[in-house]
């Protein structure tokens, strides 16, 4: 406790140089939680947006559908027998809250004057809601689907300039060659989200197999949620271990990571927060590793004292140690002080990625993220206080003394 | 209670060595209030720092209360500086970010006496008005009461004292001559210290004069 009085005495004494070098690591901690709060709110709103409106948390198909995805393949599908089985398996399974069965394929549609190519999702429309929460929000009219009904995308809808409530007229071939036509009404439009699926169309599944001439019960794609987004990689572990006792067909699990490409967005966003976070190690490193050699060179002949009435060398490290503990927790406190003023003065960010205009993002701090920065800056403070302080234990009373 | 057998001290700048200390013996007994005197550079300090452990002689035995200090680690230094020694600076050296009482309640954590009483000991010393001020609130005179008062206050057998009154005026230095003799008579303890002073070497109960790092006279009174 001596070495923390002498210590925060010390700072308190040379005000100026205090504050000069609080503010040098309060702007290395306004830096890393401003980084840390804006790409956080930005990578999770992004994860949610694709998790919760388009492709859940995890998915099963049959083996090599996921690698030939772009060609919507129709002889990839799922059985009803062994649908049955992953169903069962899925409801026993307490982390899965729910799960929707999809049928998806490619598609041309018609206005009656223009077609173009459609991908489409045939959906059980609850299951699918309650497996997107977040579906219903990019959807413009009735998220209800119904059989005949039909929710294009809006790129489609613009393009041929198709509102609700029109007809159009899906014309579609089969696994097995033969093309089929069924005429459907807008109940809605779907706004489109960057990735694979963020451009598709939904009808009701009953459609989608009189369409295709498919069997009762086939499907091409499961997609689940969890309770909680972290339980993914367990739970899609725990599944491609109960798929392995199935031998036939050959199924296949992934988790959302492997399916859309903004993980690596999300990767590089982390790389950035490390990178950042080096640039604040560094400036905690130099500032108070300079300041504790100043100060060590400042009080050559208070230590030399100290050393002669018999201080032990323990304490003059603490002392010098506590001194570069107490700047850092000054420049944490000043920098996360400073780095919520900065949130609520700039509030929600509008921002536009890819073809999605107006995402609003809103910047948080979470505690854990101003504790890890507080820890990270309280032991680069320790480190860099380390090498003056043993200095200054190990100095000669004598030569201390007559500086 | 001080010991000195044969000790030799030099320093080396680059190429030249420089011999301070040629060959001195002595033996200062416990209760000794004693001056050592001479020119600058003659070697007092040296032989002070030396006593006090805080340098160590090139040649030679140096004894403080039947203990060779050249043979203990620098802990044990540490540890016998902190319960056997005092030391009195002509800076005063104080930490000045402690009050005087903190800075003299320092040393008694240092060797973990508790029940010291300063307020008594800052009584008799004549500052205890200024317990609770800074060292940089205080005059010359009054830090070096407190130094006096933090050299004696964890009650150690040997005082050293490297000018004790160089840096004060004739009233604040009579003050500070009065405190240590007091003390000296009260606990018998023993006081080494430099001096240029003649108001202290006319107090002291023996004078050692130093010339070229050699004993030239030794005065008895």
């Amino acid at each position: 406790m001596k070495s923390f009085k002498i210590a925060y005495r010390n700072l308190l004494r040379m005000k100026r140089r205090t504050f000069l070098t609080a503010s040098l690591i309060a702007v290395g901690v306004v830096f890393v939680l401003l980084f840390v709060s804006f790409s956080g709110s930005f990578k999770n709103y992004m994860i949610s947006q694709i998790t919760d409106s388009m492709l859940g948390h995890i998915q099963i198909h049959k083996k090599g559908y996921v690698s030939s995805l772009d060609s919507l393949p129709l002889d990839k599908n799922l059985k009803a027998k062994i649908v049955k089985k992953i169903t069962e398996k899925l409801q026993s399974m307490p982390e899965v809250v729910s799960f929707s069965k999809r049928l998806k394929f490619g598609a041309m549609i018609s206005n009656f004057t223009t077609s173009t190519n459609v991908r489409l999702n045939g959906i059980y429309p609850k299951q699918e809601m309650k497996t997107l929460p977040l579906l219903k929000n990019r959807i413009k009219g009735r998220v209800d689907l119904k059989p005949g009904e039909i929710i294009i995308p809006e790129l489609i809808a613009k393009g041929m300039k198709l509102k609700i409530g029109d007809t159009v007229v899906l014309v579609a071939t089969n696994a097995k060659g033969s093309m089929n036509a069924k005429t459907l009404k807008i109940a809605g439009i779907v706004g489109i989200l960057s990735g694979p699926g963020g451009k598709d169309g939904y009808i009701h599944i009953q459609d989608a197999r009189e369409l295709l001439r498919a069997d009762k019960g086939e499907i091409n794609e499961i997609i689940i949620r969890t309770k909680n987004i972290s339980q993914v990689d367990a739970t899609t572990l725990k599944l491609k271990k109960w798929i392995k006792t199935i031998a036939k067909p050959k199924l296949e699990v992934h988790s959302w990571k492997k399916l859309t490409p903004f993980i690596n967005i999300a990767k590089m966003i982390d790389l950035m927060s490390i990178s950042i976070q080096i640039v604040l190690i560094s400036l905690v490193l130099i500032s108070i590793l300079n300041v504790m050699i100043m100060s060590v060179y400042e009080r050559i002949k208070e230590i030399g004292t100290l050393k002669a009435i018999g201080t032990p060398k323990s304490f003059i490290v603490s002392m010098f140690v506590n001194e570069g503990i107490l700047l850092a927790i000054l420049g944490a406190i000043i920098g996360t002080a400073l780095t919520f003023v900065l949130i609520l003065l700039v509030g929600d960010v509008r921002f536009s990625f890819g073809r999605q205009d107006n995402l609003l993002l809103t910047p948080q701090i979470t505690v854990y993220d101003v504790m890890f920065v507080w820890i990270l800056v309280i032991c680069i403070s320790i480190v860099a206080s380390i090498y003056p302080s043993i200095k200054a234990a190990n100095l000669k009373p004598v030569e201390a003394l007559r500086s | 209670m001080v010991i000195l057998k044969n000790v030799y001290k030099s320093y080396k700048t680059g190429e030249v060595v420089t011999e301070v200390i040629k060959g001195l013996n002595l033996e200062i007994k416990q209760g000794e209030f004693v001056a050592i005197i001479g020119p600058s550079g003659s070697g007092k300090s040296t032989i002070l720092n030396m006593i006090g452990g805080l340098d160590t002689p090139s040649k030679g035995d140096i004894f403080v209360d039947n203990q060779d200090i050249a043979k203990l680690s620098d802990a044990e230094l540490s540890k016998f500086r902190a319960k056997k020694l005092g030391f009195i600076f002509q800076d005063f050296n104080l930490i000045p970010v402690f009050t005087v009482r903190e800075n003299i309640k320092f040393v008694l954590d240092v060797i973990k006496h508790s029940n010291e009483d300063i307020e008594h000991l800052l009584q008799e010393i004549g500052i205890l008005e200024h317990i609770d001020k800074f060292p940089d609130q205080l005059s010359g005179g009054q830090k070096q009461r407190v130094a006096v008062a933090r050299a004696l206050v964890g009650k150690p057998k040997l005082i050293l004292a490297d000018e004790p009154t160089a840096n004060l005026d004739s009233k604040s230095a009579q003050k500070v001559i009065e405190i240590m003799k007091k003390m000296q008579k009260e606990f018998n303890t023993t006081f080494i210290f430099s001096t240029h002073d003649t108001r202290l070497t006319s107090e002291v109960s023996r004078i050692l004069e130093l010339e070229d790092g050699k004993i030239v006279r030794d005065i008895k009174k």
